[in-house]
């Protein structure tokens, strides 16, 4: 009788544990849709860091500066290693050539 | 007895699967070829409009590198009625060579890729390319003239 107990809880444990993991599986790939990035709206953001909506690098590919502004204000990059790379783009400059890589954190 | 260790396994198992969800280890999940040739496309088509064309062989440079840096495959073929001065122009390679001789015939033996044919005239401006981005599992081919 004992070990029956034990097997059913088992049965409702792996069950359990089993809808916890696919929850958490799809909706972190569902909340990193690149699509809701429009690279034409993006290009707006510069080493300047005067966007407060996004957390984001620029890598400026002429110098090889990097630049890591968290909501409008620059940071170390260290700052932001939690954070999960959403959207990369390879821009080639905004009024004149001078190629950059975005990288937008979430 | 037997059953503590089926559940002491079951615990180790969902909590390693946990681990390579969390910590998964690709550097963007939900980059793709797609997203990276339009990416190519797009600020081509830019360049041109914004920047002036000289700038064209500069960024395509800069492309084959990015794309090498993120373990991406990325090849394009090239024709124009500019001299774009594109490294890989050189004798009877036609990636961005000059033609100015009435028309040129394109078809897809040239392009590659790209299933097309057609007929360009001089002397209209015009700049074409046909390019393939590849990962390990998927792939992109498109053709744009600007």
């Amino acid at each position: 009788m004992r070990s029956w107990i034990i097997l059913v809880e088992l049965a409702f444990s792996i069950t359990i544990l089993t809808f916890f993991f696919l929850y958490t599986y799809y909706s972190k790939y569902n909340n990193y849709n690149i699509y809701t990035f429009d690279p034409n709206n993006l290009i707006y953001l510069n080493s300047s860091c005067n966007n407060n909506l996004y957390i984001y690098e620029i890598i400026n590919l002429t110098n090889n500066n990097i630049t890591v502004c968290y909501f409008g204000k620059q940071v170390n990059s260290t700052y932001i290693q939690n954070y999960k790379p959403v959207f990369e783009y390879l821009y080639a400059g905004q009024d004149y050539f001078d190629p950059y890589i975005l990288i937008i954190f979430k | 007895m037997k059953s503590q260790y089926i559940l002491l396994a079951t615990i180790i198992i969902i909590i390693i699967l946990s681990f390579i969800t969390y910590y998964n280890p690709s550097p963007i999940d939900n980059i793709n070829p797609n997203l990276v040739g339009k990416n190519f496309e797009d600020q081509i088509i830019y360049i041109y409009k914004n920047l002036g064309y000289i700038y064209i062989s500069n960024y395509t440079l800069y492309f084959q590198n990015y794309t090498k840096y993120i373990n991406y495959n990325f090849s394009f073929i090239c024709i124009s009625s500019y001299n774009l001065s594109i490294q890989e122009c050189t004798r009877n390679n036609i990636n961005c060579c000059y033609y100015f001789n009435g028309y040129f015939i394109v078809n897809k033996s040239i392009l590659k890729y790209c299933n097309e044919n057609f007929i360009l005239y001089n002397p209209p401006d015009w700049i074409c390319f046909c390019y393939n981005v590849s990962s390990s599992n998927s792939y992109y081919i498109n053709f744009f003239c600007i």
